[in-house]
C-alpha cells in the first residue's frame, strides 16, 4: 500500500523480485536441468521456508528501527529443546521450544526499551549467553531426536508441497495483513520511521518497540523447531551465519537499518534469493569457504546499498528548506 | 467569547535537576480564546506546554480540564482530554503518506483492518477544508519543510479538540500560508475551542490574539487582554526593564576607513539547481549585508555554500579580489570564513563539551606546541573568549549544555572569532534568544563590523536585518529579487519582495 | 567595545552540583571499583590467586587482548565498531606465518603483516567512510570475508613457524621479570593515551563521536579521521596477531574466536561509553584487566567455558545497561 514517489524507493522495491528472478534465471542458463528440476526446487523450497520466518522477524526488528542479532542463538537453543526433550511428547517439547523464544524475546525487548541499551549490543549480549546455553545443554555434541514421525514437520510433504513450506505460507500471510492492514502493524513503522512523532501521536512506543523482539525471537524459535524436525537431530553449529543472512534478506526485501521501511513479502523473496544462490553454488562445486566468501560479500553489499540509497533518499529531501 | 473556563493551571510547579523551570506558574484558558503565551527563552512556555500535553508531569499543583481536576500522564491521555499540540520540531513519518500521517495512531477501521480508501478520502477532506494543496499519496520524506508543517497542523486540527497548541507554527510558513492559518484559528475560535498561541513574533500575537499570559523566569508575570497591553508593556513584562524597541543604527557606515572600500568577498553567478540560481553580490570590509527571504528561498544554502559545506558547480567566490576555490570547510576557514550555523545545539556546539573546548575546536592547530596541545593557552583562550563576549559562566570546564540559550550562541560565536576570521556569516544570529540577549548580540556584530570583519547576516526576524545591516538582499525561490538599503526600506517591502507577491498587511505594530 | 561586565551564574544550587560530581566520579571510576572488587573477592575464593606469579600470569594472558582492545577503544569513541577483529588478527598471523614457511626472515614476516593489519583497516575504514553504511555490519561482513580467505589460506590447518628466534618477543621477558607482550602492551596504551588527550587528532575522535556534524561545520576533516581510526585499530590487531603468533608458535584461521565481544566488554567495562565521545586508553586498560580477573576467576573455580561465555555475557549487558542509566543522570 505504499506507494513511493521517489526513484531510489522503486528501486529498492522491486529489488527483491528482480533480484529472485534474476538468480533463478543465471543458474538456470549456467546449470541447466541439474538446477531447474522438481528436486532440487523442492529442496530450494524446504530451505527457504526453514529460513523464511527469521527473516521474516527480522523484518519486522527492522522496520520498528532496531535489529536482532540473537536469532541464529535462539534457532539453535529451541531446536536443541525441541530434540532434548522429546521424551515429554511432541507437543510439549515444542511449546518448551517456543516457549524459550518467547522468553528471549522479552529480554531483548526490555533490554531494548527499559533498559535502552542499543538493540545490536542488547542482542548480540543475548545472543553469547544463549550461545553459551547451547554448548552446555547438548554438551557440545549433536543430539539425535527418537520420535519418527516428527520429522514430518520439516522433512515431509503434502502433495509436492513441503510441509514447512505451508507454515512459512501461513506466516507470511498473517503477518503481512498484520503490518499492512492493521494498526499496531502500522504502528511499528512509525516508531521506526520516527520515534518523536509517534510518540506525540499518542502511540503506545513501549509497547511497540517490545512486540517485534518477541515476534522475532518466537519466529527463530520456529525455524529452530522446523530445521530440527528436519534434521531430527540439533546441534550446537545450528544458525551460526543465521542473523547475517536474515539481515540480507530483510534488507534485501526493501527493510532498512534506519527502520521505518520494509516488507514482510520482501524478505521472503530475500531469503529465496539467498537460498537459490546457496543451492546454486552448491551445484556448481563451490567449496564452503569460497561460499562463506560469497554470501558475506553479498551481506556487505547489501547493507552498503542500504546505506547509499537511503540515505541519499533521505538528504535530497532534508537540504530543501 | 464566553466566560466558561476551559483550562485552569494552578501553582504548577516543575523542576528538572535542580533547575526550577515552573515556580507556582497559573494559567487559564477560556472557551473561544486565543490566548498567547510569551516569555523569553527560558521562562518556561516549552515546559508548560509539554506539561498540558502528557509529555511532562508537575511536580506540584493542579489543573482542571472543564472544571474538573485532571492529570494527564502520556500524550495519549492528553488527547482524550481534548488538547492537541501542533509541536514546535517538525516531523512526519518519512515512510507514511500524507493520509497516514494525518491519522497516524487512528487510522479508521474496518472489519478489524485499515480503511485505506476512508482514511484517504478523510485525509482530503481535511487538506480541502484548509487549503492545503498537497498530494494526500506524498510521503512524507518528500514533503517540503512547510509542507511538514501545514500536514502537522491539518493533523492536529482533524481531530475534535478542545484545546488547541500552537507552538511557533509559523516559523516554516510563507505568508498566505499564515494568513490560512489565522482565519483557520479564528474559525475554531467560533466553535468555542480554546487555542493557546506560542511565538516571538509580535506582529502575530497583535494580530490574532484575545488574551495573553507572560512568563519570565519560570514565574508567572502577568495576563490581561491584548486591547489592554502595549508592545513596551509587554516587552517589560518579559525582561523586566525598558529596552528600546529599536537599536538606533550605527554611524558605522560613516566611520568606516574609506581605504577599506574594496569588496572583500564578492560571488558571482553561483547555481545550486533546484535551490540557488544566478547569485551575484559582494561586501565590503566593515560592511554588514543582511539576507531576507522566506524559508525556502534559499539563504541557508547560500552560506553553506559559501562555507564549503554545500558543494556547487557553477559560480566564482572571490576573496579581497583572489578568486578561491573552497570544496570545504577547513578551507573554508583557512580562507577566513567563518560560519555561524542555524541551530547552534545540533551544529554548532558539542554539548557534553566543556566551555573551553567548544571554543578551541576550530583553532587546535594554533594551540600546539611540539605537536601537542597546550593545555594553558587553551585555558587562556576560552577564559578571553568568555570574557570579550561577557558570557556568564562558571567555570571553563562546564559542558556548555548547561548555559541558557544567549549564552550558548555567544560561545559559538566566541568559537568562530577565535580564528580571526576576515568574513563571518552568521545564520539566525538570535533565534531562540531572549529579549536582552538579542541586543547583546547585535552589538557584539555591530563592534566587529566597526572593526573591519565583513558581516553576512541571514535572519527570519526582518527588524533584526534593519537593525543590524545597512544593505539588505532579499531572496525569493533562490534569486536575489532585490538589494535594498536599510534607511530607505521597511518590514512591509522586504516582505513583499519576498513572497513575490503584493500582499500588503495591516500590521499592528513593527516588529522590534 | 560596550559589552556587560561578567557575572557569576550558578546553574545548579550547591547541593545538586555535589550529587553531580559524585555521579560522574563514580561513573568514571566504576572499572577501577569493579577491579578491587574483584580482586577482593578472588583472594576469599582462592589461596592462589594473589600469588604474584598468577597475578603476573592474569596480565600476561590478557596483554593481546589488551592491545586489540585499544585498537577498538579508538573507534568506539568515534562512535564506530570493528567487529572484524577476531578475523583479522588470524589473517595477519597466518600471513606472517605462511611467508616465513616460504624463505622470508621473521623481521620482514612482522612487517607484511603489519602491513596486511593496516591494509583490513583501510579497507574497513574505506567502505564504512565512502558509504556512511552501518560500521557494526559492514565490518561483520568484512570479517567473515577474511575469515574465508585465512581458511583458504591454511586450509584449516594449523600453521607453523620455522624459526625459533620469532617466538622470544610472544614468550619471552625483559631482563627475565616482565614480559616483553605486557610491556609492549602498557607502551601501546601509553602511546594511546597521549595522543587522546593532547593531540588534535585525539580530541577530534570524541569531537566526531558526539556529533559529527558539528565537526564537520568546525572544519574537521570527518572522513580521514575516521579512517585513521581504522587504521589504527588495523595496527593494533597486527601486533596483537605478531604476539598471539609469537607466543604459540603458530597460528590458525579463528584464534581470534570471540575477540570482537570480549574486546568490546573490555572498553566498555573500562567506561569508555558505547555512545562515543568518552573515554580513554588508559581506562581500557583497566577494562582488560576486570575482564583478566574474571577470567582467572572463573578458571580457578572451575567453571566450564560455556557457562564462563553466559555469565561473559551476562555481565557485558550489565555493564551497558549501566553505562546508559548513569549517563542519563
Amino acid at each position: 500500500m505504499i506507494v513511493i514517489n521517489n526513484f531510489f524507493g522503486v528501486i529498492l522495491k522491486k529489488t527483491s523480485v528482480f533480484l529472485f528472478i534474476f538468480t533463478i534465471f543465471f543458474f538456470s542458463i549456467v546449470l541447466g536441468s541439474s538446477f531447474f528440476n522438481q528436486l532440487t526446487l523442492t529442496n530450494i523450497s524446504r530451505q527457504i521456508s526453514i529460513d523464511a520466518p527469521i527473516a521474516i522477524g527480522q523484518a519486522i526488528v527492522l522496520i520498528s528501527g532496531g535489529i536482532d542479532i540473537s536469532v541464529g542463538a535462539v534457532m539453535a537453543m529451541s531446536a536443541a529443546i525441541v530434540i532434548g526433550t522429546q521424551s515429554l511428547g511432541t507437543v510439549a517439547s515444542i511449546f518448551l521450544a517456543l516457549l524459550f523464544g518467547v522468553l528471549v524475546g522479552c529480554i531483548n525487548g526490555v533490554l531494548v526499551t527499559k533498559g535502552r541499551i542499543v538493540p545490536f549490543i542488547a542482542t548480540l549480549g543475548t545472543m553469547s549467553a544463549v550461545r553459551g546455553l547451547v554448548l552446555v545443554y547438548t554438551d557440545q555434541k549433536a543430539i539425535m531426536g527418537t520420535i519418527p514421525g516428527f520429522e514430518f514437520l520439516g522433512g515431509g510433504s503434502v502433495g509436492f508441497i513441503p510441509t514447512p513450506f505451508i507454515f512459512a505460507f501461513l506466516i507470511l500471510v498473517i503477518f503481512h495483513n498484520v503490518l499492512t492492514k492493521m494498526r499496531i502493524g502500522r504502528n511499528f513503522f512509525a516508531v521506526g520511521g520516527d520515534l518523536d512523532n509517534a510518540f506525540l501521536a499518542g502511540i503506545p512506543i513501549f509497547r511497540s518497540r517490545f512486540i517485534p523482539y518477541v515476534i522475532s525471537s518466537s519466529l527463530a524459535s520456529v525455524s529452530g523447531i522446523l530445521l530440527a524436525s528436519r534434521l531430527n537431530s540439533a546441534n550446537p553449529q545450528i544458525g551460526i551465519d543465521t542473523a547475517l543472512a536474515s539481515i540480507t534478506a530483510a534488507i534485501i526485501g526493501g527493510a532498512s537499518l534506519l527502520g521505518g521501511r520494509g516488507s514482510v513479502f520482501g524478505a521472503f523473496l530475500g531469503v529465496a534469493t539467498l537460498g537459490t544462490l546457496s543451492t546454486g553454488m552448491n551445484l556448481l562445486g563451490i567449496t564452503t569457504y569460497f561460499q562463506i566468501g560469497i554470501k558475506s560479500l553479498v551481506f556487505i553489499c547489501v547493507v552498503v546499498i542500504d546505506a547509499i540509497l537511503v540515505r541519499r533518499a533521505i538528504s535530497s529531501v532534508k537540504d530543501s528548506g | 467569547m464566553t466566560d466558561e473556563k476551559l483550562l485552569e493551571m494552578v501553582n504548577i510547579s516543575k523542576s528538572f535537576s535542580g533547575i526550577q523551570a515552573l515556580d507556582n506558574v497559573k494559567f487559564e484558558l477560556h472557551k473561544g480564546q486565543i490566548h498567547a503565551l510569551m516569555g523569553a527563552n527560558g521562562a518556561g512556555k516549552s515546559t508548560l506546554i509539554k506539561i498540558l500535553c502528557g509529555v511532562y508531569q508537575p511536580d506540584s499543583g493542579i489543573f482542571k480540564i472543564d472544571n474538573k481536576v485532571s492529570s494527564i500522564k502520556n500524550p495519549f491521555e492528553a488527547q482524550k482530554n481534548g488538547i492537541a499540540y501542533v509541536p514546535q520540531e517538525i516531523a512526519v513519518q518519512p515512510y507514511m503518506t500524507v493520509a497516514e500521517n494525518i491519522f497516524l495512531g487512528k487510522q479508521p477501521i474496518r472489519n478489524f483492518k485499515i480503511d485505506f480508501k476512508k482514511m484517504s478520502d478523510k485525509a482530503q477532506q481535511v487538506l480541502d477544508d484548509l487549503n492545503i494543496d498537497v498530494s494526500v499519496n506524498k510521503l512524507g520524506i518528500n514533503l517540503s519543510i512547510a509542507e511538514k508543517q501545514l500536514i502537522t497542523i491539518a493533523k492536529v486540527i482533524s481531530v475534535d479538540s478542545k484545546i488547541l497548541i500552537f507552538d511557533e507554527a509559523t516559523s516554516a510558513l510563507t505568508l498566505s500560508d499564515t494568513e490560512k492559518l489565522f482565519k483557520i484559528i479564528r474559525r475554531l475560535k467560533q466553535k468555542g475551542i480554546g487555542i493557546i498561541y506560542v511565538t516571538h513574533r509580535m506582529e502575530e500575537i497583535f494580530q490574532l490574539c484575545d488574551w495573553v499570559t507572560i512568563l519570565k523566569d519560570g514565574k508567572f508575570v502577568s495576563d490581561s487582554a491584548i486591547k489592554d497591553i502595549n508592545l513596551q508593556q509587554l516587552i517589560r513584562n518579559m525582561i523586566g526593564r525598558e529596552v528600546a524597541s529599536k537599536i538606533p543604527q550605527d554611524s558605522t557606515n560613516d566611520k568606516r576607513d574609506p581605504t577599506l572600500n574594496k569588496d572583500r568577498f564578492s560571488i558571482a553567478n553561483l547555481c545550486i539547481p533546484g535551490m540557488l540560481q544566478d547569485i551575484t553580490f559582494s561586501v565590503k570590509a566593515g560592511e554588514v549585508l543582511g539576507l531576507a527571504g522566506l524559508v525556502g528561498s534559499g539563504r541557508t544554502e547560500l552560506l553553506r555554500a559559501i562555507f564549503g559545506d554545500l558543494p556547487f558547480s557553477e559560480g566564482t567566490i572571490k576573496i579581497d579580489g583572489r578568486v578561491v576555490r573552497i570544496n570545504n570547510c577547513s578551507q573554508a576557514i583557512n580562507e577566513g570564513i567563518a560560519l555561524v550555523p542555524e541551530d547552534r545545539k545540533t551544529q554548532g556546539l558539542i554539548l557534553n563539551f566543556s566551555l573551553k573546548k567548544n571554543i578551541s575546536m576550530t583553532v587546535l592547530d594554533k594551540l600546539k606546541r611540539f605537536g601537542l596541545i597546550n593545555l594553558k593557552s587553551e585555558a587562556v583562550l576560552a577564559n578571553s573568549s568568555l570574557d570579550m563576549l561577557s558570557i556568564k559562566f562558571r567555570t571553563i570546564e562546564q559542558p556548555v549544555s548547561t548555559l541558557s540559550g544567549g549564552n550558548q550562541q555567544r560561545v559559538v560565536l566566541g568559537k568562530w572569532l577565535a580564528t580571526n576570521p576576515k568574513i563571518l556569516l552568521v545564520d539566525e544570529p538570535t533565534r531562540g534568544v531572549d529579549v536582552s540577549a538579542k541586543s547583546e548580540i547585535h552589538n557584539v556584530l555591530l563592534d566587529l563590523a566597526k572593526n573591519g570583519m565583513a558581516i553576512i547576516v541571514v535572519s527570519s526576524e526582518l527588524g533584526e536585518l534593519l537593525q543590524v545591516c545597512e544593505k539588505i538582499l532579499v531572496l525569493n525561490r533562490g534569486r536575489i529579487v532585490a538589494e535594498l538599503l536599510t534607511k530607505n526600506t521597511n518590514t512591509h517591502e522586504m516582505m513583499e519582495l519576498a513572497t513575490g507577491e503584493s500582499a500588503k498587511r495591516e500590521s499592528a505594530s513593527n516588529a522590534f | 567595545m560596550r559589552f556587560n561586565s561578567k557575572k557569576l551564574f550558578l546553574n545548579f544550587s550547591s547541593r545538586e552540583s555535589l550529587k553531580f560530581k559524585v555521579i560522574k566520579n563514580v561513573r568514571d571510576q566504576i572499572s577501577l571499583i569493579l577491579l578491587l572488587v574483584m580482586i577482593i573477592a578472588g583472594s576469599q575464593f582462592s589461596d592462589v590467586f594473589l600469588s604474584s606469579k598468577n597475578l603476573l600470569n592474569i596480565v600476561w594472558a590478557v596483554s593481546v587482548l589488551g592491545i586489540v582492545a585499544l585498537g577498538q577503544c579508538v573507534l568506539i569513541i568515534a562512535c564506530r565498531f570493528d567487529m572484524s577483529v577476531a578475523y583479522s588478527i588470524g589473517l595477519c598471523g597466518v600471513v606472517m606465518v605462511v611467508i616465513q614457511n616460504i624463505g622470508m626472515p621473521w623481521v620482514a614476516s612482522v612487517l607484511v603483516g603489519v602491513f596486511v593489519g593496516l591494509l583490513v583497516g583501510t579497507l574497513n575504514g574505506l567502505i564504512c567512510v565512502g558509504t556512511n553504511a552501518n560500521p557494526f555490519l559492514v565490518t561483520l561482513g568484512t570479517g567473515t570475508l577474511i575469515y574465508a580467505t585465512s581458511l583458504t589460506i591454511t586450509r584449516s590447518k594449523t600453521v607453523y613457524t620455522p624459526f625459533d628466534a620469532f617466538t622470544d618477543i610472544g614468550r619471552g621477558k625483559l631482563f627475565g621479570v616482565v614480559h616483553y607482550s605486557v610491556l609492549i602492551f602498557i607502551f601501546l596504551a601509553i602511546m594511546l593515551e597521549l595522543m587522546l588527550r593532547y593531540s588534535k587528532f585525539g580530541r577530534s575522535l570524541f569531537v566526531i563521536g558526539l556529533n559529527e556534524k558539528v565537526g564537520k561545520l568546525s572544519g574537521f576533516s570527518v572522513n580521514k579521521i575516521v579512517l585513521g581510526a581504522f587504521l589504527i585499530c588495523g595496527f593494533m590487531v597486527s601486533i596483537a596477531s605478531f604476539i598471539v603468533t609469537s607466543r604459540n608458535g603458530s597460528t590458525v584461521a579463528n584464534v581470534g574466536l570471540g575477540m570482537e565481544f570480549e574486546s568490546i566488554i573490555a572498553v566498555v567495562l573500562g567506561g569508555t561509553s558505547l555512545f562515543g565521545g568518552s573515554g580513554g586508553a588508559l581506562r581500557t586498560v583497566v577494562g582488560v584487566l576486570v575482564l583478566g580477573v574474571l577470567n582467572n576467576l572463573l578458571i580457578l573455580m572451575n567453571v566450564q567455558t560455556e557457562v564462563q561465555q553466559i555469565i561473559k555475557g551476562a555481565i557485558f549487558l550489565l555493564i551497558v545497561w549501566l553505562d546508559i542509566s548513569l549517563r542519563s543522570k
